[in-house]
């Protein structure tokens, strides 16, 4: 597979932000440094503040690289069900896999979504977030926010769906649907390729994601 | 019908696509089986082949003139052309519509069309969306699923993309439909029926390119197996347009593609306590 970095793109994504890349870089990105969310909170409010914090503390020109990461790795973990989503995207394989595994399976992919989705908002062109609705019972553990992000340099509206889940005194995102697309099914789809590949051993899957972990590493640090 | 040559050349590589050869290997084991049932890709080999060829063509054509035709246009313009091009598409939205028994969706587009051609300088101006009619998009495919057609085994159509059986034979019945499509009855271009559906397709891809150079850039960048990501998000957002019959985007806040069962996962994962996994810190 062809992965091209180069100064054009640097260049084009400095001056505006395509639709679905904005909706990716909000699915995986936006999220608020607050710790654990007061039970009484609604999951809207959750996912707005989720929204204005990623804003502001990822988005200012002042911050290096390096810092954007940290602070994005920092609203990853206290606002998504990282382990969740992992056993959800392992699938039925994550069933075979050793506790060592697994979290190595969980560091990875939390490095992967730091070193895909942060440097995403050194890009901001003044894009706003709205919570439109809110679905599901109070009682439910599983609700979703609908959300729009109005980008206005491409002229449109990226619909966002969040799956949340509350847990006794905590919500935590679990999956974020771009324009119907949910991020986890298709990781899940995209690791199961993989897997299936190499006989369903996770061993195999993790030296790719070693793999590409590195590579992003180095292309940030060439950048 | 002058455009006979192309249209057998369309064809033909269709019905290729769904006779050759290069299936994958069906598995034995049950659960392997189940997914592979699930995956509906018996023709994976041939399809990652076209995939191939398909970025190939993408990073060495169609991307750069993408990036060239952003760079050299301002965004009002390619706006303008937007609107024309989204107004050329009303028709055949409006009869798929209509043959799904949506008469709501078939108001609101005939309006759109009538409203953006006549007030909005013949498409150029989207006053439609301003004066508060929603757009749809609806295609031939989406018509068949609502009729009940199932989606049958993907498909990499050559230069056209991810696909499938059903929504394949909708894409060339839908083209057939479109009085402004490379198929169809392209009288309407007057003196420039042979090159006119063409400059249409062309611009129109052109166009769709230019609006997703970083989607895609991010995409291929982030994945480890660029056809399985686009595979599934392909079949999602079918899915999702089929399943929203009004729409996803601004004017489909009041339905909702079905969300991940994480219930039946935690259920069964506490059947299994020996093998939890790391709690977060």
């Amino acid at each position: 597979m062809r992965r091209r970095n180069n100064r054009d793109d640097r260049t084009m994504l400095a001056r505006r932000s395509a639709l679905l890349m904005l909706g990716l870089v909000a699915s995986l990105a936006l999220a608020p440094v607050a710790p654990a969310a007061a039970p009484s909170e609604s999951i809207s409010r959750f996912i707005e503040t989720l929204g204005d914090e990623a804003i502001r503390q990822l988005s200012p020109d002042g911050i290096t690289p390096d810092e954007r990461e940290r602070r994005f790795r920092e609203l990853l973990r206290a606002n998504f069900d990282l382990p969740r989503i992992s056993r959800f995207v392992l699938g039925r394989y994550g069933r075979q896999a050793t506790e060592a595994e697994l979290r190595e399976f969980q560091a990875l992919y939390e490095d992967l979504m730091v070193l895909t989705y942060a440097r995403l908002f050194a890009t901001y062109a003044g894009e706003t977030f709205a919570v439109r609705r809110a679905v599901g019972e109070p009682n439910e553990r599983y609700r979703v926010v609908m959300t729009e992000v109005n980008l206005p340099n491409a002229g449109d509206k990226v619909r966002l769906d969040w799956q949340v889940l509350t847990e006794g005194n905590r919500h935590a995102v679990v999956d974020v649907r771009v324009e119907g697309v949910s991020m986890a099914i298709a990781q899940r789809d995209e690791y199961a390729a993989i897997l299936e590949r190499n006989g369903g051993k996770i061993a195999a899957l993790l030296a790719e994601l070693r793999t590409q972990v590195a590579k992003l590493k180095r292309q940030r640090a060439g950048s | 019908m002058q455009a006979t040559p192309v249209r057998a050349a369309i064809l033909l590589s269709l019905s290729a696509m769904l006779s050759l050869g290069g299936c994958a290997t069906r598995p034995t084991d049950p659960e392997e089986l189940a997914a592979y049932r699930e995956l509906n890709d018996p023709f994976e080999p041939l399809n990652r082949a076209v995939f191939q060829f398909n970025e190939v063509v993408d990073v060495a054509l169609l991307r750069p003139i993408a990036i060239g035709y952003r760079a050299v246009t301002p965004r009002g313009v390619r706006t303008g052309i937007r609107n024309f091009l989204d107004n050329l598409q009303e028709p055949v939205i409006l009869l798929n519509s209509l043959l799904q028994g949506e008469w709501v969706r078939a108001r609101d587009t005939s309006g759109r069309f009538l409203t953006n051609t006549v007030l909005g300088l013949g498409g150029l101006i989207d006053v439609a969306t301003e004066a508060g009619i929603p757009k749809h998009t609806e295609d031939f495919g989406q018509t068949l699923a609502v009729w009940g057609v199932q989606p049958g085994p993907y498909v990499v159509i050559p230069f056209l993309g991810p696909s499938g059986v059903r929504d394949g034979v909708g894409l060339g019945v839908n083209s057939l439909m479109d009085p402004f499509g490379v198929l169809g009855g392209n009288e309407i271009y007057g003196d420039y029926a042979d090159e006119g559906p063409w400059v249409r397709l062309a611009v129109d891809t052109i166009d769709w390119r230019s609006r997703n150079i970083e989607t895609i850039d991010e995409l291929r960048r982030a994945s480890l197996d660029f056809y399985a990501t686009v595979r599934s998000a392909y079949r999602q957002r079918r899915a999702a347009e089929i399943a929203n019959g009004r729409g996803l985007g601004t004017g489909g806040l009041e339905t909702m593609p079905p969300m991940i069962d994480f219930d039946s996962m935690d259920r069964e994962q506490s059947r299994e306590p020996t093998n939890a996994p790391p709690q977060q810190p």
